[in-house]
């Protein structure tokens, strides 16, 4: 087989049983592979009403057919699973070096199913499979069980995806993490592979991906290489990476979450602190995926305060913004932060909202001192930021509740604290829906809870697509807000259902590479014709998958809600607030053009049928349609 | 028995490299320079390389490799430089390492190679591959005169000059920093 390698390596941590099998050509061709693939096996072998540390949930991770190929950024890998935090579809993406790995160790998808009795590690070396003992490993943080790792396994070029402590004990916003600062942070997949006592995959592959027509497919590739370093994302991204957008929600979009939403951006005689010019400062050199010409990853190392000289890579615009919920305007603490994120191996965002949220309410008098175990939760006060995370890593006192997610830890709490946890779907708010329509809807109707990486327009693409006029910025108005939602949404699940990375293609830039280029790499590598609308259709059938998923965990039109704060108090974007009647409406016309139920969000079996989905359809026409999630998280 | 091993080793040895004499005299001028400060660790390189020589992506296979220390954040592009003074080519026995007239690349005979692996242990570069398809050794070719690695380094972290003007673009970029200072305080 070109281009996929078709292989799916099944581990049945239960009966230690590991087997390969072959994946059907229809599949992939049908979801593309990765994203698309993983939502397919998702749907068909998890059970809606099972509980996410369940031993009959799966862990799948997903490596599409362009991934480890000349593609440009061709290095992301997709992990999906029944998610702690939205208890519905959830899954994650990560990039480095370990996704091209696994593909040229021969396999497109691993899934992984029961519950091993003791912690494991999976060990692949090409054809050889095992699972190893890991209870050496057990405890100990994500870069000293990697080094471990590859000292047992006597090879220093064994890529590993792992979990740290933060995983073992079931944190709901863990991640996995690969290439120590890579993250599949989204969504709790961390706590699903801790909950599994499955605490790393390592690789090593050397049976490397064969190519249908290699002529056409590296002229192709060739051709995207050119256009990303022409694309005038190379000047921003490209050379600040993701601070640059710090700077332009910052001081562009007027919409920046700071602390806890209270502040609509940091104040202007304050950003300098952590703007580009503060930023350049603490670089020291760039760093790159696999095969990626963008390079928006760096080491970087403080340059003063309580930890000067630490030094670090995976300097996000996540990071910055944790920061600034909490009220810290300092790069220096955000080189910490990202560090002991990355080694606990927990969602860098995760316990940021969650600190910044009881910062609200200790200022807010909701919680008292003696509440948050003595510590004084002051905004921007730096030295209980990482004693509350460490009390959260270990479930310790207050961490025990917020280990949960703000959704389940505002239950909790009570006392009118739900009134300021901001979340969609269990996720976190990284964007301010108050940017305009296409933003609020994107999070609103996104399948995995809050989130601008499935579906918010980023940039022009959609009037390139059209062929008409279109700009994304101007986004206070709620014209082709959902036909360019469903555009992004469908267009961003092609692009993590190939492997590929979001930043150098249409999701952030128009002069990038995209559907046509994407069907041209396509064909070239596997050998199968597809056009650029058949990849969208794709990319339509696999949403269509991710949601009835979501409906099969009694997810409704409800759950795509925003919290009420959005709606009431305006800031100085030129949306100012939304309107309650017009997001109602324009989520009616979404509904309507995604061909769903607009009463109850759910896909319709017309509509599955008409992507050949009948097998899906089959259920959905004997399913009810309530809504029992609310009760069951209760 | 091992003395006229060494006997015969060592008169090929000598053969080989009075060859190179001749041939380097004849200067193929351009080097394959490593510069790991500009590297970032995409391993474009080591993915085209493999793609050039196998018609297939797999880096385990390339003539060249990007050894990555995640806790200090070094990318060092791992490349054979052609040396004026091959240590592998003096370390093999049987005459099997030549230097390619045309390009002056350092090549493998694999007619001649009997698979010791002398050359793997000698190269103080460690740039001597083992292909995981053949098992056998193999090295950089410098793709025929057109190394692909620096064709596609966008970073500058692998550079194919002339042997006369590398050394001017070093100078030239390890002034322009004091030359910005200077440019600054004016």
């Amino acid at each position: 087989m070109y281009g996929w390698t078709g292989k799916l390596l099944r581990v049945d941590l239960s009966k230690k049983k590991i087997s390969v099998h072959d994946i059907r050509k229809k599949w992939l061709v049908d979801f593309l592979g990765s994203a698309g693939l993983n939502a397919k096996i998702l749907y068909d072998e998890v059970n809606g009403e099972i509980d996410p540390y369940d031993p009959e949930n799966r862990l799948i991770f997903g490596f599409g057919p362009l991934c480890g190929t000349l593609a440009p950024s061709s290095s992301r890998y997709t992990i999906t699973t029944k998610g702690p935090l939205s208890f519905a579809f959830s899954d994650s993406n990560s990039g480095g070096h370990f996704g091209p790995e696994v593909r040229f160790a021969g396999y497109d998808t691993i899934v992984f199913q029961g519950k091993a009795d003791k912690p494991v590690y999976l060990w692949i070396n090409d054809d050889t499979v095992e699972l190893i003992d890991a209870g050496h490993l057990w405890g100990k943080d994500v870069w000293e069980s990697e080094e471990i790792i590859r000292k047992d396994l006597g090879d220093p070029d064994v890529k590993v995806a792992l979990i740290g402590p933060s995983g073992e004990n079931l944190i709901r916003y863990s991640a996995v993490i690969n290439d120590h600062a890579r993250a599949a942070g989204w969504g709790g997949v961390g706590a699903v592979m801790g909950a599994k006592k499955l605490k790393a995959v390592a690789v090593r592959g050397t049976k490397g991906i064969k190519i249908a027509d290699p002529d056409a497919f590296e002229v192709k590739c060739c051709e995207c290489f050119d256009l990303v370093a022409k694309s005038p994302r190379m000047a921003t991204v490209g050379y600040y990476g993701k601070p640059w957008l710090n700077w332009l929600r910052n001081e562009v979009q007027k919409s920046n979450p700071v602390k806890n939403y209270q502040l609509p951006r940091v104040p202007s005689e304050e950003f300098s602190k952590v703007g580009l010019e503060a930023f350049k400062e603490i670089i020291v050199k760039w760093k790159g995926c696999f095969n990626c010409p963008m390079h928006c990853s760096h080491i970087v190392k403080a340059k003063a305060g309580p930890f000067c000289g630490e030094m670090g890579e995976g300097f996000e615009y996540n990071q910055m913004i944790d920061g600034q919920m909490m009220g810290i305007y300092d790069l220096n603490w955000v080189v910490k932060w990202t560090n002991v994120t990355n080694r606990l191996g927990i969602d860098c965002d995760g316990p940021a909202y969650a600190i910044a949220w009881i910062m609200e309410l200790y200022e807010r008098g909701i919680l008292s001192k003696a509440d948050c175990d003595g510590l004084d939760m002051r905004w921007a006060n730096q030295d209980v930021t990482f004693e509350m995370l460490r009390k959260i890593v270990n479930r310790d006192g207050i961490g025990d509740v917020l280990a949960e997610g703000i959704a389940i830890a505002a239950k909790k709490i009570g006392k009118g604290s739900e009134k300021y946890a901001y979340h969609i779907k269990g996720g976190r708010l990284e964007i301010d829906p108050r940017t305009g329509w296409g933003t609020a809807l994107s999070h609103a109707t996104s399948t995995r809870g809050a989130d601008h990486l499935k579906g918010t327009p980023l940039s022009n693409a959609y009037g390139k697509w059209k062929n008409i006029p279109y700009d994304f910025t101007d986004d206070s108005k709620t014209a082709f807000k959902a036909e360019a939602v469903i555009f992004f949404e469908n267009l961003n699940t092609v692009v993590d259902s190939l492997g590929l990375c979001k930043n150098d293609t249409w999701t952030q830039s128009a002069e990038c590479p995209g559907l046509y280029e994407f069907a041209q790499m396509l064909s070239a590598a596997t050998g199968v014709s597809f056009s650029a609308q058949q990849l969208l259709t794709a990319g339509e059938r696999i949403y269509n998958v991710e949601r009835a998923f979501n409906s099969k965990c009694h997810l409704t039109r409800e759950d795509d809600s925003i919290p009420d704060k959005f709606f009431t108090d305006p800031i100085e974007t030129k949306l100012r607030v939304l309107n309650r009647k017009e997001f109602e409406s324009l989520k009616d016309t979404y509904y309507q053009l995604r061909g769903w139920d607009v009463a109850t969000g759910h896909p319709t079996p017309k509509k599955l049928r008409e992507l050949g989905l009948s097998d899906i359809a089959k259920g959905f026409e004997t399913r009810k349609t309530k809504n029992t999630r609310g009760k069951k998280n209760a | 028995m091992i003395s006229s091993e060494k006997q015969a080793s060592s008169s090929t040895h000598k053969r080989s490299l009075q060859e190179n004499v001749k041939v380097s005299s004849n200067k193929p001028n351009r080097i394959l320079i490593s510069n790991p400060r500009a590297c970032i660790g995409c391993r474009t390189c080591e993915l085209f390389c493999s793609f050039q020589h196998y018609n297939e992506m797999n880096p385990a296979r390339a003539l060249l490799q990007v050894v990555k220390d995640e806790i200090t954040g070094v990318d060092y592009p791992v490349i054979c430089r052609h040396c004026d003074k091959p240590k592998c080519m003096e370390a093999c026995y049987f005459g099997a390492i030549k230097r390619d007239t045309q390009t002056g690349a350092v090549l493998i005979d694999s007619k001649l190679c009997v698979g010791c692996k002398n050359c793997l242990s000698s190269c103080p570069f460690g740039a001597i591959r083992i292909d995981p398809k053949t098992g056998g050794v193999t090295k950089c070719d410098l793709c025929g005169g057109e190394p692909r690695c620096a064709k596609m380094c966008k970073q500058g972290a692998i550079i194919y000059l002339e042997k006369n003007v590398a050394p001017s673009i070093f100078a030239h970029n390890a002034a322009a920093k004091p030359a910005k200072v200077l440019g600054d305080a004016k």
